[in-house]
């Protein structure tokens, strides 16, 4: 009974605690769970450990409780760039128009339907469905990435069609959100591997080192970006 | 008397909608021209981008693989790419029937540790005779992977990581 106890509390108190970190502009949740992580191995080292059953509600309310209210500084505090634009900009447009409370309402509704569907009907599909779909899937991995990849890339194709005068100014134009696509990608390859392999962090602390590109690829854009926008 | 609109930089000059920092208005196709400071911190950004992944991968073809003890792999440790050399303590075994999965166990005194391997890297490990025997010394280069505690794994993905520094024969 108190174990029971124990869980709920704990997957309440990470809700609490994710919904209440996620109102920091530009704080991952990741990143908090990285320190969380770093505090338990030092609890470790002094044999003092926490039971699984705190542990692990206690880390996926965080998750959850930061996910559902994330939404709060993403729709009203945060300027989209392009890659967003599908996802925030009807946020931004209704916290433009003086509506974005209804737009985290929306969100958050939305998210909680997905709570739903994940606890109702994956919970209880997946373990029948996932040992086939891994088994057909494993094989071709490679080859559905590569068309993800093309797909990535093609999305960069230039736009302008048969607008506007011909000539080289429009022939860079239309090339230079491909090549910056092209561009991006083989850095952001390079990084991949360069984290994976050769990763500048200690390796005493190997477990966090996704940390530093974290802050510097979402963490910052988000910041400069607010900036710019005058958001 | 009109107030200023602070976020009327963010804004289409033709259609008024609100595009934060693009360069084309996603409504109206219309361009929006960015001030000098947007077009240097893009210019800026680029270089920076660049220099830093030059920097990264000097940085990285010149760092060397830390060795470790296998006593001292840790959940901190995890995702770390290590080297480590130990006695093979158990006949590798495979997962499965069609080689997709082999594991076995080293020690070196200090603790002890799983070498695991996935296709395509099983695969070959079992079709050139590459995998060790009980006893052999073997270095391995590979991923941290702690997947609960007590269960510390080393993950290779290519043959070249596993390498047989002394066969049992020879000791």
């Amino acid at each position: 009974m108190l174990e029971i106890i124990l869980t709920i509390g704990s997957a309440i108190a990470g809700c609490l605690a994710g919904s209440l970190l996620a109102c920091i502009p530009a704080l991952h949740i990741y990143n908090v769970m990285g320190l969380v992580m770093i505090g338990i191995y030092s609890l470790g080292a002094e044999a003092i450990s926490i039971p699984p059953a705190i542990l692990v509600p206690g880390t996926i309310g965080l998750l959850v409780g930061w996910s559902m209210a994330n939404t709060i500084p993403s729709v009203l505090l945060a300027a989209p760039d392009e890659s967003a634009l599908l996802t925030v900009m009807p946020g931004q447009k209704y916290a433009m128009a003086g509506r974005g409370f209804e737009a985290v309402m929306l969100t958050a509704f939305g998210g909680l339907a997905g709570i739903f569907l994940l606890v109702l009907v994956v919970g209880p599909l997946a373990p029948l469905l996932m040992p086939t779909f891994h088994a057909v899937f494993r094989r071709h991995t490679h080859w559905i990435l590569w068309v993800v990849i093309a797909f990535m890339l093609m999305s960069e194709w230039p736009r302008l069609g048969n607008r506007g005068q011909g000539g080289w100014h429009k022939f860079l134009q239309a090339w230079a959100p491909l090549c910056a696509g092209l561009l991006t990608f083989f850095l952001a390859g390079l990084l991949g591997f360069i984290l994976r392999y050769r990763s500048p962090i200690v390796v005493e602390a190997a477990f966090q080192n996704m940390m530093p590109a974290f802050a510097g690829l979402f963490a910052a854009p988000w910041l400069i970006l607010n900036i710019i926008a005058k958001v | 008397m009109q107030a200023l609109d602070p976020t009327d930089g963010a804004r289409c000059p033709a259609c008024r909608r609100f595009i934060g920092p693009l360069d084309t208005c996603p409504y109206c196709d219309s361009p929006a021209n960015k001030a000098f400071s947007l077009r240097f911190l893009r210019y800026a950004a680029l270089v920076l981008a660049v220099a830093g992944m030059v920097l990264l991968f000097f940085m990285a073809r010149s760092s060397r693989i830390p060795e470790i003890e296998l006593g001292a792999v840790t959940p901190a440790l995890n995702s770390a790419t290590v080297r480590v050399e130990g006695n093979v303590a158990a006949e590798p075994r495979t997962g499965q029937a069609d080689d997709t999965y082999i594991s076995f166990s080293i020690s070196d005194g200090s603790g002890r540790l799983t070498v695991a391997a996935y296709d395509p890297c099983a695969h070959i490990l079992v079709e050139r005779d590459l995998l060790p025997h009980k006893g052999d010394r073997v270095e391995v280069t590979g991923t941290v992977s702690i997947r609960s505690p007590g269960a510390n794994r080393i993950v290779i993905e290519t043959p070249k990581q596993l390498k047989v520094v002394k066969q049992a024969t020879d000791a």
